[in-house]
């Protein structure tokens, strides 16, 4: 395997991870919000609902930076190694 | 090569870091699983750091390496003589074995070369050592530091620890290589640089010694004595019908120190004649490469036939031979003699007008014989023949030779005491120890960026 095809192997496994860690920051945030919101009165279940939000939102958070960042990094490598 | 690695390396930390992210976003309130992600963004983050930071990391260990005055170019010169020194001394102990299968007397010599034999293995592998680090830094330290960043970014910290070691590694011995000469020549000194060709670096030359009465003809037997400027003899050897000074065990090739004046002395019928030139100083001899000439002469001597000797206390201004007969011409500014010294069983005359001779036996290492003395009251010109004939071979017992190898044996181990000290210490102890120090900052190093010392961030 040539390193390119390392390289593109790598990227393609990172896009993967990033569309599942979106799809995954919605189902985290949706389940937080439905155990907070739950009529169930167990403390220990809110504070997981909660704490699942609190993940997920964090995790939204780390995306958009990371993926601005590092996509703006990427932008000024290529046009620095032209 | 290393800027596709690189990219890999940025791209795997991208990996790392969504893999955290994911991690993060996961819906299990599973902590084990959940510390990954904060573990592995930062991870990522450092990576990727380093990936972007790479050439400039590499150029600060340059830099570094220049603040503290060290260069390739330096490493390089140092790198080559020392190769050149090691080498050299690895070639010196290998001729004296060659010569030792020619002169056996050297075998002591060759035992006591062992040691340094041994050091200059033991230094051409540490020389060889180095030549390896330097490859591995210089040329392909890059594409190995690229290597060790992207096994940093590897998620779930696989090879983390590998890639910071290799990665420390690089911008380590990159600055520690370039400043290693710098930090030897502070710390020790360079030795002296045997060279194969020159035996004399040790004090030691053969030389091809040449006896010569006042008319330059050679003296055919005898002895000659060297001294050294204390006046203690250094080498004993004979006088062979050629005139040249031999030694039991090294024939023609005499071993005379090569840094200090001798002092040659001739002996022969129970008589000493200082040899000329007096003292004999290293730059006297002719020759090179461990192999020189020199004719030492007296100049009140006339070798008349075998063991047969005319010698005067005075200038000796001509010498005439004819046949048997020799005419000798002698000028005075006071009273003088000239002795006619023959073996027994000789049969010679001493023509002297105008002096008044005398005769005694002499006795001289198992030779007796009769001395003619002719001794003059005033100073002038006079003139003396010798007649000699029926004077057959005669074999004195000269003894056994004394050679200045059995010396040097003593002399080499004091002298060579500051060279073994100074190649251990600049080739061998000072290296080793720079190198243990370099690979101990890498490993403190590598602790900082992959190992159990984390840097200090936190998310």
């Amino acid at each position: 395997m040539a390193l390119q095809d390392l390289i593109d192997l790598v990227q393609h496994l990172t896009q993967q991870v990033t569309v599942l860690a979106w799809a995954l920051f919605l189902l985290t945030w949706s389940i937080g919000w439905t155990l907070r919101g739950a009529p169930i009165p167990l403390s220990k279940l809110k504070r997981t609902g909660s704490s699942f939000i609190e993940d997920s939102v964090w995790a939204a958070l780390w995306l958009a930076l990371g993926s601005t960042i590092f996509t703006l990094i990427t932008y000024i490598i290529k046009i620095i190694t032209g | 090569m290393e800027q596709g690695i690189l990219l890999l390396a940025y791209n795997l930390a991208m990996l790392s870091f969504f893999t955290g992210v994911l991690i993060y976003a996961l819906p299990i309130p599973w902590y084990p699983l959940k510390r990954w992600a904060p573990r592995l963004m930062v991870d990522s983050l450092v990576a990727a750091a380093l990936a972007l930071s790479f050439y400039t990391l590499l150029g600060a260990s340059d830099m570094i390496a220049r603040a503290l005055g060290g260069s390739w170019d330096l490493f390089y010169k140092w790198l080559k003589t020392s190769t050149a020194v090691v080498a050299g001394m690895k070639a010196f102990v290998i001729t004296i074995k060659l010569l030792a299968s020619k002169f056996t007397i050297l075998e002591a010599l060759k035992s006591q070369l062992r040691p340094i034999d041994r050091l200059a293995d033991a230094g051409l592998y540490v020389i060889a050592w180095i030549w390896g680090l330097k490859l591995i830094i210089k040329d392909f330290g890059s594409v190995l530091a690229a290597i060790g960043v992207a096994l940093m970014a590897v998620p779930f910290r696989i090879s983390r620890s590998a890639g910071a070691w290799l990665f420390s590694f690089v911008l380590v011995f990159n600055a520690g290589l370039q400043v290693l000469p710098v930090f030897l020549s502070t710390v020790a000194e360079a030795p002296g640089r045997p060279d194969p060709s020159q035996l004399e670096e040790y004090g030691l030359a053969f030389a091809r010694i040449l006896v010569t009465d006042r008319a330059g003809d050679r003296v055919e037997g005898g002895l000659v004595r060297m001294y050294n400027p204390s006046w203690k003899e250094w080498g004993r050897y004979k006088v062979d019908p050629l005139g040249e000074a031999v030694d039991d065990h090294y024939g023609g090739f005499i071993p005379v120190p090569t840094r200090i004046d001798t002092y040659w002395i001739l002996e022969v019928d129970g008589v000493y004649f200082p040899l000329k030139p007096y003292p004999l100083h290293p730059t006297d001899y002719t020759g090179s490469g461990g192999l020189w000439n020199a004719n030492l002469s007296n100049p009140y001597l006339v070798w008349v036939g075998p063991y047969a000797i005319a010698y005067a206390n005075t200038t000796i201004t001509g010498v005439r031979r004819v046949g048997d007969t020799i005419s000798l011409s002698l000028e005075s500014e006071g009273p003088s003699s000239l002795t006619l010294r023959v073996p027994k069983n000789c049969n010679a005359t001493l023509l002297a007008p105008g002096a008044s001779e005398k005769a005694y036996t002499w006795y001289w290492r198992g030779l007796s014989g009769v001395a003619y003395e002719a001794d003059y009251e005033s100073p002038g010109y006079y003139n003396a023949s010798i007649t000699i004939h029926d004077c057959g071979p005669h074999s004195p017992d000269l003894g056994s030779t004394v050679n200045y190898l059995d010396k040097v044996g003593k002399i080499g181990t004091y002298t060579d005491l500051d060279f073994i000290e100074a190649f251990l210490l600049y080739y061998l102890t000072i290296p080793f120890l720079y190198i243990f120090i370099l690979f101990s900052i890498t490993t403190g190093l590598a602790r900082l960026f992959g190992g159990r010392e984390r840097l200090p961030i936190r998310l």
